[in-house]
């Protein structure tokens, strides 16, 4: 084994320790008069670790929470403008602005910078919980701003702020992997590969709808990413710091999407019922289009417990206005599925006899705000797949069918709109 | 009554089933080479890293300064300060004086200041806290003289009120501040004692005259390199027979002083 040397000093005799710079400084009186302890001394509490993980990320990060200010109130100003590009503008403004921010924040795990405060006897839960919930709060604020202010600028804001969400969960669920940002990107695609995929896999379970099966996935990998962040807080704070262990725990969050499948497969029946056509093959069970819901229809044959309808290639459609008016319809059916079907329902009417009852078999149709359910039995709506008109109270509605007939429908039933009977 | 308990405490491969006490009021310095795991415990006593295995417990409340202070960059001095001012035990008068005598500039950004400004904030931050434990791991590191003869200065006063424990590279410091020496090597503990208990120890002499070293001294030896003309050995020689060993065999002898600093880069080698 090397062994060094033994130290030699430069100069015999030469002091330990820096005595020119002890003879320039005060010598005999204490540097500050230190007042005597007192006891007991206090502990800081939880909300003073969320209260000081809140102010630390607003003033260290204040200008990226600017920046998401003005770009919600660019893309409010926007929409106010004349013409559709300003609008389009600042949506795309606000949208990347939202998404970097996300992204930034989410992968912003300094426990490092944790570890101070965690010296001082802050919970280190806390002081996470103060940062996540900073950065929620400014993401919801510049989310739902615009519909504050009676503007609409997301256009379909649901999907904005899911996005939003998953992007800040996906990279929140990398914290404690790695300690840099450069280290944790590659973990947080990873972690985005992995919530696809898992999509993909639900969705060809057809266990809900496209919709239903997406919502699930990436609301559970959002979901596990900030449990994860504040779990792992709590379990080694400075971890990332480059002390401890990196944990894989981001895997983890790769694959709770994959959750979705018991979720989807365990949900009943909807509380709505359509009966399916004249007739009367079954009866058809309609789910709400509520969230969370898998949007899946149930059929059940006369004397035979439901059974969910297989959902691949955008089989059922079911829509929920938000005057309460649900519609759904189910794209030809037969035509497209007929063997499928057969086998789902599991009934003894093959697939010529579905195809020869094709008309029949199509129940689009809408239940009322009241829950009055009406039907178009026969028709298949067109290439909106949904009513192109609804009433303020849900009560009526207009429906294009496929040859570009206008139905209208209410309380009295589905009727061409220039029948006589029809009503405004 | 001790003020600082860590049974077998172990993370990783940064540090592996250490154990020790350390009294109420004690001051104590943790030394070790690069990498020994003297971060890596203070870390683990602050709570600021949990530990696969063992167990530690300080005498609370703790203040804690992480290596190389561990502050935000972005965040300015004076929102640090006002951040902990809003804490319990921040001592106003204690932490403006030392913010005051470092000659901090409030506005300035901390990932704006350098190594050593950023280890005075972090002293004047920790120890402007009223705490029962002072964890400081390097509070020496990048100070000017002058600094370091402050920070000295509050860490004793300190000292003399609580239990202080620093992770430390600059021995002479420890020697001068501390009562109590913890030795880490690869995340072993090699050796916890009073600062006396070193100086018992172990010895360096020089050796003239024709007398085979190694063969007179023996086990004793911990190393020896021929210097102008003789010997110079440093021994590990608790019963204190080394001395009288070379003089039977003909030797003449001087003991030398033997910085700790050079001791430790020998033992901890």
């Amino acid at each position: 084994m090397h062994k060094p040397t033994l130290l030699r000093r430069a100069r015999p005799g030469a002091p330990l320790a820096p005595t020119d710079a002890e003879a320039q400084a005060p010598a005999a009186a204490p540097l500050v008069a230190l007042p005597p302890l007192r006891a007991p001394l206090e502990a800081p509490r939880f909300s003073a670790a969320v209260a000081t993980g809140a102010r630390l990320i607003l003033q260290s990060r204040a200008l990226l929470f600017l920046m998401l200010a003005v770009a919600a109130l660019v893309a409010v100003a926007a929409a106010q403008l004349p013409g559709s590009f300003p609008a389009a503008v600042g949506r795309a403004v606000l949208g990347i602005t939202l998404g970097l921010f996300a992204a930034l924040r989410g992968i912003d795990g300094r426990s490092r910078h944790a570890a101070f405060w965690v010296g001082m006897g802050l919970s280190p839960t806390g002081l996470e919980l103060g940062a996540v919930g900073l950065d929620l709060g400014a993401m919801a604020l510049a989310w739902g701003l615009p519909g504050l202010l009676g503007v609409d600028v997301m256009g379909a804001p649901a999907l904005w702020g899911g996005l939003g969400l998953l992007v800040y969960g996906v990279a929140a669920g990398t914290r404690s992997s790695a300690p840099s940002e450069a280290l944790r990107l590659p973990r947080m695609l990873g972690v985005t590969l992995g919530a696809v995929g898992a999509a993909v896999v639900t969705d060809l379970t057809g266990l809900g709808t496209t919709d239903a099966v997406l919502q699930w996935v990436f609301g559970l990998t959002a979901l596990s990413g900030l449990l994860l962040r504040l779990g792992l807080a709590h379990r080694c704070p400075a971890s990332a710091a480059g002390r401890g262990r990196a944990r894989p725990t981001y895997l983890i969050s790769a694959l709770a999407g994959l959750l979705a499948v018991p979720i989807l497969g365990a949900q009943q029946p909807g509380d709505l019922e359509a009966r399916s056509g004249v007739q009367q093959l079954g009866t058809l069970y309609v789910p709400g289009g509520g969230s969370g819901a898998s949007g899946a229809l149930w059929w059940a044959a006369p004397g035979e417990a439901p059974r969910r309808l297989p959902m691949r290639g955008g089989f059922p459609a079911v829509d929920e206005h938000p005057s309460g008016l649900v519609s759904w319809r189910r794209v030809d059916p037969v035509h497209h599925s007929a063997p499928l079907l057969a086998h789902a329902l599991g009934s003894k009417v093959g697939a010529a006899e579905l195809w020869a009852q094709r008309e029949a078999a199509s129940v689009d149709g809408v239940r009322l705000a009241d829950g009055q359910i009406v039907e178009c039995p026969g028709r298949a709506w067109g290439p909106d797949q949904r009513p192109h008109w609804v009433s303020d109270d849900g009560l009526q509605a207009e429906a294009l069918d496929a040859s570009g007939q206008r139905w209208h429908l209410d309380a009295d039933g589905c009727r061409p709109v220039d029948a006589a009977a029809v009503r405004r | 009554m001790s003020a600082i308990e860590v049974e077998g405490l172990s993370l990783g491969r940064s540090l592996r089933g250490v154990s020790f006490h350390l009294p109420a009021g004690s001051c104590s310095a943790v030394i070790g080479a690069n990498g020994a795991g003297k971060s890596t415990l203070l870390g683990l006593l602050a709570g600021a890293l949990r530990p696969d295995t063992g167990r530690a417990r300080c005498g609370g409340p703790v203040a804690y300064l992480p290596e190389g202070l561990g502050l935000d960059g972005l965040l300015r001095v004076e929102a640090a300060v006002a951040l902990l001012s809003g804490l319990p035990g921040w001592e106003p008068a204690v932490g403006g004086a030392l913010l005051e005598r470092f000659g901090l500039d409030p506005k300035a950004r901390i990932g704006a200041l350098s190594m050593g400004q950023r280890t005075r904030l972090g002293v004047a931050l920790t120890l402007g806290r009223r705490a029962r434990t002072y964890l400081l791991d390097d509070p020496f590191l990048g100070l000017d003289p002058m600094a370091q003869v402050i920070v000295e200065r509050a860490i004793s006063e300190r000292a003399a009120e609580a239990t202080v424990l620093l992770g430390c590279q600059h021995a002479a410091a420890a020697e001068r501040l501390c009562d109590h020496l913890l030795l880490l090597r690869a995340g072993a503990l090699l050796w916890c004692a009073p600062v006396d208990a070193w100086r018992a120890r172990y010895r360096r002499l020089r050796v003239s005259g024709p007398v085979d070293v190694q063969a007179a001294l023996g086990a004793l030896v911990v190393h020896l390199e021929p210097q102008g003309g003789g010997t110079v050995v440093l021994v590990d020689d608790p019963a204190g027979m080394a001395e009288r060993q070379l003089r039977v065999a003909g030797a003449r002898v001087d003991e030398q002083a033997l910085p700790l600093d050079e001791l430790l880069l020998w033992v901890s080698a």
